[in-house]
């Protein structure tokens, strides 16, 4: 009885507590790297608490639409983070939803940003949202065809049972096909979230946003809700990736002892990723918007790939 | 004593992977530059397979062509190739006939049809290499594909070796290697004619200030 209290607590802890964190993390080492001193680490949560005291401004022309897509967004967040296993295997909605419902609540939440970038009919808004609309009508199939290839390795669409056999089998991990979907889940990620070779996160000069663009309408607890989502989107997404390919330590029950580790190596993991995601954004440009069809192309083929693959050892 | 074997399979398959991505990452760039690096680190994929296979396997011979391989593929012929671009100056990015996005999905068909017709010839194949067969084909055929699209003669060059080294790890995975004075004579070859066509990719800029071998077709100035 205990447990289904605990867990999705803990869970909700490390993915909407941390999240800012993440983000701050991200832009303080990047701020080092360019020698720069940067802002806080803590300076998201600081934006947050300023958002949330701030009135809300809503155009009358919009609709209902553009009022409740940041819950809408926010909460289909929310539920992923309660399907995917963060410190221990086991996971709180575990028979409500698989892979397949993940997928489509991203989409969902996607799909509001984009109506309501539409709803009050400003120029950039609509701009962001068809780039939007662009962007993720290549990533989705390469994020579809990645985790299935991961599902048919491990014979089950539930993330909770294949971080528990790739856990247990570590050879079943050290094969191609994994590793292929690993590099195409790798760039669809940087593509999902946001992140420089795609999108910038730092601007908002209007020529180059996507994700921003959309959410520029929006204000004070509106924009709060939207922005901790997007950041809770890289930390769930960062969390699919580390507890699929690199499940060592997860805790496969709900022992104190075991979550302390589980935590402590999921903390060093995704510093790791996201110190990857910092060296990237580093050395590459941002990308034009007619090349990155080239890039999530190869990533659709790297995850077509890790399928035909799976067939042939077989 | 079965597990070892199905690791250090496993080892050789995620290498032959990693060239394998490495080489959809060739047909899908349009620096020259990172072209060339992704084929030195290729290189060295490859001459870690075949190390690891001189140590699974005990034969000796495969050690030397080790030794030889990473000193002329990892290093002479990429230190090469640089010192080329270097010299003729090429700024542009490089021209291909067919665009990325449409040659990237071939390129996948093209590894379907190796992965197709070796199926028949796999099964009877012990563990330690089910994948590389396939993937050394796939390799090979995709060396030939950047020969005819690309439009440079340095890209065409690239796919040229690409070929070659799918060549050589067909040859390592299937029957541990060619003898060894093969290889010598394999090695030597591919030396030599990456250094002819370097010094006719100069010519060719001399004489056309352009690197585009379409060019060449044209009997009169």
């Amino acid at each position: 009885m205990t447990s289904n209290i605990i867990l999705p607590i803990l869970q909700l802890i490390v993915i909407v507590g941390f999240s800012p964190l993440v983000k701050g993390f991200i832009n303080k080492i990047e701020a080092r790297l360019q020698s720069r001193r940067g802002a806080s680490i803590f300076q998201p949560y600081y934006n947050l608490v300023k958002l949330l005291q701030k009135d809300a401004v809503v155009s009358e022309t919009s609709s209902w639409i553009f009022r409740a897509t940041p819950y809408v967004t926010f909460v289909s967040i929310l539920i992923i983070s309660l399907i995917v296993p963060v410190l221990s295997v086991k996971v709180p909605l575990n028979f409500t939803g698989d892979i397949i419902l993940i997928i489509y609540l991203f989409a969902l939440a996607r799909f509001f940003l984009v109506l309501s970038s539409l709803d009050t009919g400003s120029a950039f808004g609509g701009m962001g949202g068809s780039r939007e609309m662009m962007v993720s009508s290549m990533a989705e199939p390469a994020m579809i065809l990645s985790l299935f290839a991961v599902a048919l390795t491990a014979d089950s669409t539930n993330l909770s049972n294949i971080t528990n056999t790739l856990l247990n089998d570590s050879i079943l991990l050290l094969n191609p096909s994994l590793l292929l979907a690993f590099a195409a889940l790798g760039v669809v990620i940087i593509a999902e979230a946001g992140r420089i070779p795609v999108d910038n996160p730092y601007t908002h000069l209007e020529l180059t946003m996507i994700h921003e663009g959309m959410l520029l309408e929006f204000s004070g607890r509106y924009l709060a809700l939207a922005e901790w989502a997007s950041s809770m989107k890289l930390l769930v997404l960062l969390t699919i990736l580390v507890n699929i390919f690199l499940p060592w330590g997860i805790a496969d029950g709900l022992a104190f002892s075991g979550l302390i580790i589980a935590f402590a190596l999921y903390v060093v993991k995704i510093g790791f990723f996201a110190f990857v995601i910092v060296i990237v954004e580093m050395s590459f440009a941002k990308l034009r918007l007619f090349r990155i069809p080239n890039l999530l192309g190869t990533a659709f083929i790297l995850s077509i790939l890790a399928i035909i693959s799976l067939y042939v050892v077989r | 004593m079965t597990q070892q074997i199905i690791v250090n399979s496993r080892a050789i398959d995620i290498l032959a992977v990693l060239m394998l991505i490495t080489t959809i990452i060739l047909i899908g760039t349009s620096r020259l530059k990172t072209c060339i690096w992704v084929y030195a680190f290729r290189s060295f994929a490859l001459t870690l397979v075949s190390g690891l296979i001189a140590s699974f396997s005990g034969i000796h011979h495969i050690y030397i062509t080790t030794a030889i391989s990473l000193a002329l593929k990892v290093i002479v012929i990429p230190g090469f190739l640089f010192h080329i671009v270097r010299k003729i100056n090429i700024k542009k990015g490089q021209e291909s006939l067919i665009n990325y996005t449409f040659s990237l999905l071939l390129a996948c068909g093209i590894i379907l049809i190796a992965f197709y017709s070796t199926q028949n010839v796999i099964q009877f194949e012990n563990t330690f290499m089910r994948h590389c067969l396939p993937i050394a084909l796939s390799i090979t055929l995709l060396g030939f594909f950047v020969m005819i699209i690309r439009k440079q003669a340095i890209a065409q060059i690239l796919g040229l070796i690409t070929m070659e080294d799918g060549m050589f790890f067909a040859a390592l995975s299937t029957s541990y290697g060619m003898p060894l004075i093969v290889e010598l004579g394999l090695f030597f070859d591919i030396m030599v004619s990456v250094i002819i066509m370097g010094i006719y990719v100069y010519r060719i800029k001399e004489s056309f200030n352009t690197l585009d071998t379409d060019f060449l077709k044209e009997l009169k100035e």
